[in-house]
């Protein structure tokens, strides 16, 4: 949960960089940007990709200081900047329809198929299996639109309560509900549906 | 069939029970959770470089701005001196630019202000 008030170094940094002093905003990233972090790797894949967004987000960020009224915590504020920037991200790369690589890896494969073989269900253990599961999770999230992409990270992903994600998106509480279920079901079918084709080679 | 989680009241839960499919879709969230990503060292470093260029971009534009706006200005400052000895001599003028019309616009006159 993000504090409500900013520690006071940070309220120094921030008069600073609105009167667009660089240097202070890099001491603000460097903060903030673990965090942030996650948010964009949730959106890009590859290193290249995820740092651009990364920049991107921190970009916007510094253009849009004078919008900080200094109303709840920085961070906050900042979350929400690196979601709506991650979001008009998706909308360009869906506009420029970029493909999205959906073919699964044989590792990838070779995790579907022993998931479905095996009757205890144990959760990934191995690295190389958890990596397995990230990558056809982030493989199925390309196949959604990208507002009900954002809508699923933030609920699953980051753990955000429905009204939170209201709140950062100014989608409505029900818009976020149907947004999320309709995105579970659609990662399901994708699953369910490429589980079942390997299984049958 | 929907239902809600106890931990977000407020929020959608698909039941999982009778897929087989579906656990395996909340391990994989559960993977994606554990992931930590951060930047490459230096990032900051990246940043403020970006930064700095994209203000001294916004910058050169503003100044290629005034220097398409600058002649223009100039231009008008020429035609109104031209107006005034045009309308006017400095013989008579009362503190007014277009005080009165003594030279009527001819082509002699404007030869011998230099502009034709």
């Amino acid at each position: 949960m993000p504090r409500m008030r900013n520690d006071p170094q940070l309220e120094l940094w921030l008069n600073a960089a609105r009167t667009g002093d660089v240097e202070a905003f890099g001491r603000i990233a460097a903060l903030l940007r673990p965090r942030i972090a996650r948010v964009a790797a949730r959106y890009a894949k590859g290193e290249q990709d995820r740092e651009d967004l990364l920049q991107d987000i921190f970009l916007r960020a510094f253009r849009s200081l004078g919008n900080y009224k200094g109303k709840g915590a920085f961070e906050g504020w900042m979350h929400k900047v690196a979601v709506r920037t991650s979001l008009d991200w998706l909308r360009t790369k869906l506009r420029r329809k970029e493909k999205a690589e959906s073919e699964l890896t044989q590792d990838e494969q070779n995790w579907l198929q022993k998931r479905l073989s095996d009757d205890h269900r144990s959760p990934p253990d191995l690295e190389s299996e958890r990596n397995a599961a990230r990558e056809i999770l982030y493989k199925a999230l390309d196949k959604l639109s990208p507002e009900d992409r954002t809508a699923i990270v933030l609920f699953e992903l980051e753990g955000m309560s429905v009204a939170d994600i209201s709140g950062i998106t100014g989608w409505s509480i029900s818009n976020v509900k149907v947004r999320c279920h309709r995105a579970r079901n659609r990662l399901a079918e994708w699953v369910t549906k490429e589980a079942k084709g390997y299984a049958d080679v | 069939m929907p239902m809600f989680d106890k931990n977000k009241s407020d929020g959608p839960k698909v039941s999982a029970s009778s897929n087989n499919e579906i656990p395996m879709l909340e391990e994989m969230f559960a993977a994606a959770k554990d992931e930590i990503w951060d930047a490459a060292p230096g990032f900051e470093g990246r940043l403020m470089a970006r930064i700095r260029g994209e203000l001294n971009q916004a910058a050169a534009e503003q100044s290629r701005l005034i220097w398409r706006v600058l002649p223009a200005a100039a231009a008008m400052a020429l035609l109104a001196v031209a107006a005034y000895f045009l309308t006017g001599s400095l013989e008579n003028w009362d503190g007014y630019i277009f005080n009165s019309v003594s030279d009527p616009i001819t082509v002699e006159n404007l030869i011998a202000l230099g502009l034709f």
